[in-house]
């Protein structure tokens, strides 16, 4: 998942405990595994591959090209799984950060869900276009995990892949979790810190990816439609929902609305924190 | 700005269609409190004429993570009554003279000798800074300060903590220094100088000061999942003028215990100011232990002091926690201490000895016992908790062998003490 | 006051010997809020005893920052 993930667990029993991390490990492992982009037996670079042909997907892959899809229509094209090509313009992944955002006009070209044709369970994907579940794919391990948890155990367990994350069972002895938002200022520090007592907190943020052009900060975050992040989008979003992906969902989006991302939230009658 | 309907449904639609189901329980996150505030108000009153205190106390700490806090402490003290001055009672009528020097007032043939100018307000601050440093360690700095109209205090205080073996045994090293400046009504009497009439301050020479550092080491050991135990291990050091300005000796006949001649032309029987040594190094070692019963909870402690003044005391405390219910508890409390008494502890001084250099017959250097039996009875609502203390305080000394002379036979020299302690407190968050 | 004194130093050596470690996920009972030291309760505690009494401090530190002793 190319970042911590952890399970928390208050439980006397020592099986339940290994039982639950080695099912969290299983699980993120093959989340990553399945949808990778940089593994060439991936699901989607299979997909990414078929050079306009029309291909089956299997069942839970076509699960989250459905929720992908239901996003997009969401957000109005903002969210897009055929964006990833703005990596090209915009490299948040290794090494020093670049941007070239020259070549974002001929990337725009090659995004588009409207372009893609989708018949569950098949997907076609016009020549150039690549699909990526990236964006999606670790709040759902997220709340797989969560899932097998509820349905294992009463006992307090919390479910954490890089800060995004879902708890289930009772609450803990002290009543709820206490999450941590990180400082903008400075790493490692609490910014806001919230109790959680049951469902799931998501943040959305640039405090590690960002890249400076003419001092203007850009997260790593891209409206699909113009290739560019959202003009003042906050530089952290953390939402609570029932769900991880429901939590990723909103705080991505809201990320997307760039200086409207509070009244999104607000219209929306959800508990959020905003740090800009 | 165009209206946009939420998405909300939609997505919990699409969520579902993702994960098979959503979870029965709906999110139940806010964000956690940032001020815990604890405040009380507190009610001291001892029998008789004595010393009424009433003390408000408001602790406010906000923590920014776990290891990062900010403690902020206000108490404003208001105290009345009257307090034993020294002085023994005799069986004719006494005259004194105020601290001022601007007055005088008499204590009845039999009474004991109360000081009644006895007024005072105090306020004092202080705050606490708690941070990590790396993985094992903390630290924590901080300033108090306090003022009275005769009396100015500032302090400064670090700490520092580290864990070690999974945290089950915290050792921790601290040190506080503080200033502290009076000037006393009417001015500091030079010790064991005489009380002289209204209007001649020839026993009194301007305010004075002293200070005092701490150091502290200590270490907190799990013991096992129930009990706890903290072993600290103190060294303290006092100079400067460290005499109570308000206190004096009788200077009585040796045989008939009565009260002797002051200064010529005074008016007034002998009566010295006390003379403590100018430096006082004490040296303590304390002990707790918590222990936890399934749903009560207890704690013991005990602690020993010593010092150059020839003070040795012991003081043994311990509380049970009985947690009625999720939402009420109820813990009694037992205190009980005993002192010897300094090595120059005096209840009075006769005539025609030679004054020691030191002296004084101030009761909280006598040889003492005393006893505290208390409860305080605690309810949470969905705001904050409430508490109750109710205490009983009990001091009694034992200073009349070998001067029991004459007249002072028949009195009690220094009557015994008795206080009742009720604290209202309120704990909740911001 | 000697046998008080050597009476602490048996109670340290005892407790010394019957250290056990006792792992994060055993800390419930020691984390409950009612297993917390007073700090507020001490403070008024060692106000009170300060001025009524020749010993203060052995929690923490000595206080004092009062006329009143």
């Amino acid at each position: 998942m190319g970042s911590p993930c952890e399970l928390l667990v208050e439980t006397d029993s020592g099986a339940l405990a290994q039982r639950l991390a080695a099912y969290a490990r299983d699980e993120a492992n093959r989340v990553d595994r399945k949808y990778s982009r940089y593994r060439p037996d991936s699901v989607i670079s299979a997909l990414n591959g078929a050079r306009g042909k029309r291909r089956r997907v299997d069942e839970e892959t076509a699960r989250l090209i459905e929720y992908g899809a239901a996003l997009w229509r969401m957000s109005e094209g903002r969210f897009d799984l055929t964006s990833g090509v703005l990596r090209q313009a915009w490299n948040f992944d290794e090494g020093p950060v670049r941007a070239d955002p020259a070549r974002i006009p001929a990337l725009l070209a090659r995004i588009g869900w409207q372009r893609v044709t989708w018949e569950p369970p098949f997907l076609t994907l016009p020549e150039g276009i690549e699909i990526d579940l990236g964006g999606i794919g670790k709040e759902y391990a997220v709340d797989r995990v969560a899932d097998f948890a509820a349905a294992h155990t009463d006992a307090p367990v919390l479910v954490n892949f890089g800060g995004d994350l879902r708890c289930t069972g009772t609450p803990p002895t002290n009543r709820a979790w206490l999450v941590g938002i990180e400082s903008l200022t400075r790493a490692g520090e609490a910014a806001r810190r919230i109790e959680l007592a049951t469902g799931a907190l998501a943040t959305s943020g640039d405090t590690k990816r960002h890249v400076v052009i003419d001092g203007v900060r850009y997260g790593h975050i891209f409206d699909a439609r113009t290739g560019w992040p959202a003009p003042d989008a906050p530089r952290s979003v953390t939402v609570a929902a029932d769900t991880c992906s429901q939590a990723g969902s909103y705080s991505t989006l809201a990320m997307l609305r760039g200086a409207g991302a509070e009244s999104f939230l607000d219209a929306e009658g959800i508990s959020y924190w905003i740090l800009r | 700005m165009q209206l946009k309907k939420p998405i909300g449904g939609s997505l919990a639609a699409a969520t579902c269609g993702l994960l098979g189901a959503l979870p029965a329980a709906p999110v139940v996150a806010q964000e956690a409190p940032r001020w815990e505030i604890d405040s009380s108000l507190l009610y001291y009153g001892e029998d008789g004429e004595r010393v009424t205190d009433v003390s408000l106390m408001v602790s406010a700490r906000r923590a920014f993570d776990e290891d990062r806090a900010l403690d902020l402490t206000l108490t404003v003290d208001s105290l009345t009554g009257a307090t034993p001055s020294g002085a023994v009672p005799a069986s004719t009528v006494q005259t004194f003279t105020t601290p001022s020097g601007k007055d005088s007032y008499t204590v009845a043939a039999g009474d004991a000798p109360l000081d009644d100018s006895f007024l005072d307000t105090r306020v004092a601050l202080s705050a606490h800074w708690r941070a990590p440093l790396g993985e094992s360690m903390r630290w924590s700095a901080g300033f108090s300060a306090s003022s009275e109209y005769d009396y100015l205090h500032l302090g400064v205080d670090g700490r520092l903590e580290r864990d070690f073996n999974l945290k089950n045994t915290t050792a921790y090293v601290g040190v506080a220094y503080s200033q502290d400046d009076m000037d006393p009504v009417g001015g500091a009497p030079i010790p064991l100088a005489p009380m002289r009439e209204v209007g001649n301050l020839s026993s009194k020479a301007g305010n004075d000061s002293k200070d005092l550092t701490d150091v502290l080491v200590g270490v907190t050991q799990v013991l096992s999942r129930r009990s706890l135990l903290e072993v600290s291990y103190s060294y303290g050091s006092s100079d400067g003028y460290l005499n109570d300005p308000y206190k004096f000796l009788s200077v009585v006949d040796p045989v008939s215990g009565a009260p002797v001649p002051g200064p010529a032309g005074s008016g007034l029987d002998l009566y010295v100011y006390e003379s403590r040594p100018d430096s006082r190094t004490k040296q303590s070692l304390f002990a707790e232990w918590r222990h936890a019963f399934d749903r009560d909870s207890m704690a013991v402690n005990f602690r020993y002091m010593t010092d150059d003044w020839g003070i040795e005391s012991a003081t043994v405390e311990a509380r049970y926690r009985w947690n009625i219910s999720d939402r009420s508890w109820l813990e009694p409390q037992l205190r009980w201490y005993t002192q010897d008494a300094a090595d120059f502890y005096r209840t009075v001084l006769f005539e025609g000895e030679a004054l020691p250099r030191h002296a004084s017959a101030d009761y909280r250097l006598a040889d003492l016992d005393a006893w505290t039996v208390g409860a305080k009875y605690g309810h949470r609502t969905d705001h904050g908790e409430f508490s109750v203390r109710l205490g009983y305080y009990r001091q009694e000394a034992d200073a009349t062998a070998g001067v029991a002379v004459g007249d002072l036979a028949g009195f009690d020299l220094v009557p015994p003490l008795t206080a009742v302690i009720v604290q209202f407190g309120y704990k909740f968050q911001l | 006051m000697t046998a008080l004194r050597n009476l602490v130093f048996l109670v340290f050596a005892a407790t010394a010997a019957a250290c056990t470690t006792v792992q994060p996920w055993e800390r419930d009972l020691q984390a409950r809020a009612d297993m917390q030291p007073d700090a507020h309760d001490a403070a008024i505690d060692d106000h009170i005893y300060f001025s009524k009494e020749a010993s203060s401090g052995g929690r923490g530190f000595a206080g004092g920052g009062c006329g009143c002793n």
